[in-house]
């Protein structure tokens, strides 16, 4: 047990020296905050009210389809392909521990970040919201919460799929542009194959929407819960076994 | 004398045909086991399969009497490694580093980094980040890394790259006294056979992924030639019988 807490205090760290990490964490609390600024500025009208206090709503967008997203793949690449390249890698599995708890950490590491972007995004943009809005802004905040809370699903699918692709090409780089390449190619397809959007995760990002108000009927719910969890055990049961298998 | 690594029939073999093959050794408590032979002739393969970092095709390979396949967290909880290449993470401090290795023992006392910086030499550079380190730095790190836990086996692949001739004399040194004094193990590969023969007490050779012999190096067996010469001599022999 002592190698896993170890192993995930030692990428905890390491993670938030990167400046890209800090950086992303930056633009989750500053957009909303920017947008809210702009608001502001716009002359007092209902639209001004409307808009401020959907802003939690209008940022969870942007996280979920962008930030996020862009934050797992590039930090899966670096944690896989990118420390596998450098040799870092090396420097973990040489310690007691065992590589699936090591990619246990790495995995763990990577949701813990997501949460923190989605979290702060969320205090930002609802503390955001209420300066512009004011007290109409409050009537939301329980479902925004609710909404930013079930995102993290679809958000670790992804960032499992991530470390996949990091996990099989070389350099971090590589991984970058076939990360980005996937991820753009499963936003087209809905529009290209529509039947096929049930079965793709980019397309369960927004799924937030499914929870908000009266929300989707449980069924969908569960249907939809059921094919993201699916996708996280079987990315992550091939990511151990890949790491497993990694010869360096 | 305890055996603290049992080598067992170890075969590997990648997809360039190289590796290892049919190795088999054991190292005791307190030796100083040096790995020679030419380039390709599969150290590094072996000193791989040893540390985990990768798998053999068969055979057994066991550390403190655990096996490295099925017990990997015990078998290695003993050992320290410089690995190929001295590797570290550029954006942390040299103090950082082995504060993050030492995670994984949770028994260690703090003030154990700051011993092994000073061991090493680096304890001046302790707040530095590693990434600007020169590569004799960054390998007198990873060597404290390697010690940090205080081992009782250590496998060291090349570690006098990029030591300057003091750093290369201390590292000797070190070797010696953590032997005798203290009974930490050493299985030590060097492409410098001569400084190998200073400080082994047996010897490997190997060639084209097999070990074709161990010797006690005390034993004289080479008599008026040096080690090197008789290392030479060894493969030749070998490559004759095998090629003709």
């Amino acid at each position: 047990m002592n190698g896993l807490y170890a192993s995930a205090r030692n990428e905890t760290e390491r993670l938030w020296r990167r400046r890209k990490t800090k950086g992303f964490a930056l633009v989750a609390v500053l957009l909303p905050m920017l947008a809210a600024w702009a608001l502001g500025a716009l002359p007092e009208d209902g639209l001004t009210g409307v808009l401020g206090g959907d802003l939690p709503m209008l940022t969870l967008r942007f996280l979920t389809l962008i930030l996020v997203p862009l934050f797992l793949m590039m930090t899966a690449a670096d944690l896989f392909a990118g420390e596998a390249a450098d040799g870092t890698l090396k420097l973990a599995l040489l310690r007691p521990v065992t590589r699936a708890k090591v990619y246990a950490s790495k995995i763990f590491v990577l949701s813990f970040y997501a949460a923190a972007l989605l979290a702060a995004g969320w205090i930002a943009a609802t503390a955001a919201g209420m300066f512009v809005a004011g007290a109409e802004a409050a009537d939301g905040i329980a479902e925004s919460l609710k909404a930013y809370a079930v995102s993290l699903l679809p958000m670790i699918a992804l960032g499992l799929l991530a470390s996949l692709v990091g996990l099989i090409v070389r350099s971090a780089a590589g991984g970058m542009a076939v990360m980005l390449l996937v991820y753009a190619a499963a936003g087209l397809l809905p529009f290209l194959v529509p039947q096929a959007s049930v079965w793709s995760v980019v397309a369960y990002a927004d799924w937030h929407v499914l929870w908000a108000g009266a929300g989707a009927p449980a069924g969908s719910l569960i249907r939809s819960a059921g094919i993201l969890i699916a996708y996280c055990i079987m990315a992550y049961t091939a990511g151990v076994v890949l790491l497993d298998r990694k010869q360096l | 004398m305890e055996t603290v690594l049992k080598v067992t029939d170890v075969a590997k073999r990648y997809k360039n045909s190289r590796g290892v093959q049919d190795v088999s050794f054991e190292v005791a408590a307190g030796e100083v086991f040096g790995l020679i032979g030419p380039n390709g002739a599969g150290k590094t393969t072996l000193l791989k399969l040893i540390s985990g970092l990768a798998r053999p095709d068969r055979g057994r390979i066991e550390l403190f009497g655990h096996d490295l396949a099925t017990r990997f967290e015990q078998a290695m909880a003993g050992v320290g490694c410089i690995i190929e290449t001295a590797d570290v993470y550029a954006k942390m401090t040299a103090y950082g580093q082995l504060r993050q290795a030492a995670r994984f023992y949770p028994r260690l006392p703090a003030a154990r980094i700051d011993r092994v910086l000073e061991q090493v030499g680096l304890a001046a550079y302790r707040h530095e980040r590693a990434g600007g380190f020169s590569l004799g730095m960054k390998q007198r790190l990873a060597l404290a890394s390697a010690l940090l836990s205080g081992p009782k086996l250590v496998l060291l692949d090349e570690p006098t790259n990029g030591l300057d001739v003091e750093g290369m004399a201390e590292l000797r040194t070190a070797i010696c006294r953590l032997a005798d004094e203290e009974g930490v193990a050493f299985l030590v590969s060097s492409h410098l056979v001569h400084d190998l023969g200073l400080i082994a007490s047996r010897v490997g050779i190997m060639s084209e992924g097999r070990m074709i012999r161990t010797e006690a190096v005390d034993e004289g067996l080479w008599g008026e030639s040096s080690l090197e010469q008789y290392t030479m001599a060894q493969i030749r022999g070998e490559r004759e019988v095998r090629f003709g």
